[in-house]
């Protein structure tokens, strides 16, 4: 592939998903530090357009490579900085604009970031839209088990907006 | 409130927040960042390279000039490590390849999990593969050429030092950050297969671990700065012995020395009273497999080490070749110039 195709192969692929990257950056990420991490997604989505075989669909491909990258950038992050801990803190300040209080930022982000790496990356891929197959090509497990690790996660989200709801 | 209806809302946010100016911007950024990474990547395999090159130089050349056999076999073992270790880095990064960033997920986290399993076990081993080698290397190196004084003893105890301070610091990446790490992937791994799901996986805390190294930092100066003091004050009463000899030449019969007093070649039985047998024998001790060259070419230096620092001139008892009695030679002068000519002597000895 040549550097201009390339290119262009990246424009459209960055046009069709960045508001996930961005998503993704926004569920793993704290708030200074999220552009950082888009950028990094995208070094690692140009970087690694050469191996797409051409198996998934380029979108779900480039998923799978996000993904990889926050959790990785994560682990990185948190071995470079002694502030950073897993504390529900780092979400839910990564949350955009404050001005809007959409359920979003009322009860996603909160959640989004008392889940573990593993189970934020199953609600993500529900959230982004990818269907069941898709979600599951992306991490890797049968379709079957992604359902049960949804279901599992969503149950959590229920009972957790519950009892929110009922306290006075 | 569900799910699928913030599914919905949380794709609109972040189509909102994802502006075509970001999207320029991240075009640019992204294009400077690829050329940049592969400075780095050219750049760290030229200094790897550059500095293997200068380690194999420096100790390869040490083997060849060194005229001890002690030293050469510690810079032989130092040029050895040298290559040793360059090969191990070199397939770690080789073999030990970082997991594909587009592999899924499950695979990523396995892949990872691999790696972090074996740089465990590659700063586990540190000490057998990394700093015993070259710390028994570079002791051999200086005591070779030193002997058994006071300065090799430092020697030893300074490198015994070092090599337990980065023994000390990769334990402590490897518990403080190694382990974590590899918890925290094993934990994402278990989620992702469902084996586990918990809310939060454990992590260590960062500040425990960078205490430690500050604890260990300041222990390792505090030790380095007394052994440094105790040093510097050992070293200050060192006295620079003068390079002055009561003969001209000197060959060895089995352990006897031979000199060359005047114009005549004498078996030399004693020196102000010490016996050659005794001067031998302490040479020997002090100075290993240099005593023959030290006792040569550092005589005041030996004898004052044993106790009897000589004067102007000395009192040689020796024997003329052939002959069983033993002759007195009182007040015979220790010069600069005949220790010249040994010197002389020797180095064209070598060159031959």
């Amino acid at each position: 592939m040549t550097v201009p195709e390339r290119q262009a192969r990246f424009c459209d692929l960055l046009n069709r998903n960045h508001a996930r990257w961005s998503g993704i950056a926004r569920a793993y990420a704290p708030a200074p530090d999220r552009e950082d991490l888009v950028q990094e997604i995208a070094l690692q989505v140009w970087q690694s357009l050469d191996r797409f075989a051409g198996g998934a669909s380029l979108d779900t491909w480039a998923y799978r490579v996000a993904l990889n990258t926050a959790l990785a950038w994560r682990r990185k992050a948190a071995t470079r900085s002694k502030k950073l801990t897993r504390s529900t803190a780092d979400v839910a300040e990564v949350s955009g604009d404050r001005g809007i209080e959409s359920d979003v930022h009322r009860a996603l982000d909160p959640f989004l970031a008392a889940l573990s790496d593993g189970d934020r990356a199953v609600l993500l891929l529900h959230l982004d839209g990818l269907s069941n197959a898709e979600a599951a090509e992306v991490i890797g497990i049968s379709e079957g088990a992604y359902r049960t690790r949804l279901h599992r996660v969503r149950r959590r989200f229920e009972e957790t907006h519950c009892q929110t709801e009922s306290v006075p | 409130m569900n799910l699928d209806d913030l599914g919905r809302e949380w794709r609109a946010t972040n189509e909102v927040a994802a502006t075509q100016e970001q999207r320029d911007r991240l075009i640019a950024v992204t294009c400077r960042r690829v050329e940049r990474f592969w400075g780095q990547i050219v750049r760290r395999d030229l200094i790897e390279t550059v500095v293997a090159v200068v380690l194999i130089f420096v100790f390869g050349r040490m083997v060849i000039s060194l005229d001890d056999l002690i030293s050469k076999v510690g810079a032989g073992i130092v040029l050895l490590c040298c290559v040793f270790i360059i090969w191990k880095l070199h397939r770690a990064r080789t073999v030990q390849r970082p997991a594909p960033i587009d592999a899924p997920v499950r695979d990523f986290c396995r892949i990872e999990l691999d790696r972090l399993d074996r740089q465990i076990r590659l700063l586990g081993g540190v000490l057998w593969w990394y700093i015993a080698p070259i710390l028994v290397g570079a002791d051999l190196v200086y005591v070779g050429s030193s002997g058994l004084g006071i300065d090799s003893l430092f020697y030893v105890l300074f490198t015994v030092l070092l090599g337990w301070f980065i023994l000390a610091m990769n334990r402590l990446t490897v518990t403080g950050q190694l382990k974590p790490l590899h918890e925290e992937v094993a934990g994402v791994l278990s989620q992702l297969e469902g084996t586990r799901s918990d809310t939060l996986s454990p992590r260590a805390i960062p500040e425990e671990h960078a205490r430690r190294c500050r604890r260990l930092g300041v222990v390792w100066f505090a030790v380095f700065a007394v052994l440094g003091l105790v040093g510097a004050y050992v070293a200050s009463q060192e006295v620079d012995y003068p390079k002055r000899a009561p003969f001209s030449g000197i060959r060895w019969e089995r352990s006897d020395p031979v000199v060359k007093v005047g114009e005549e070649w004498v078996t030399l039985v004693s020196v102000d009273g010490v016996a050659t047998g005794d001067i031998v024998a302490f040479s020997q001790r002090r100075y290993l497999l240099r005593w023959k060259k030290r006792f040569a070419e550092d005589l005041v230096e030996v004898l004052a080490r044993m106790g009897h620092e000589p004067g102007a001139t000395v009192r040689l008892v020796v024997r003329p070749l052939g002959s069983p009695d033993p002759q007195t030679l009182e007040d015979v002068p220790m010069t600069e110039g005949n220790r010249r000519d040994i010197y002389r002597a020797a180095r064209a000895g070598e060159g031959r």
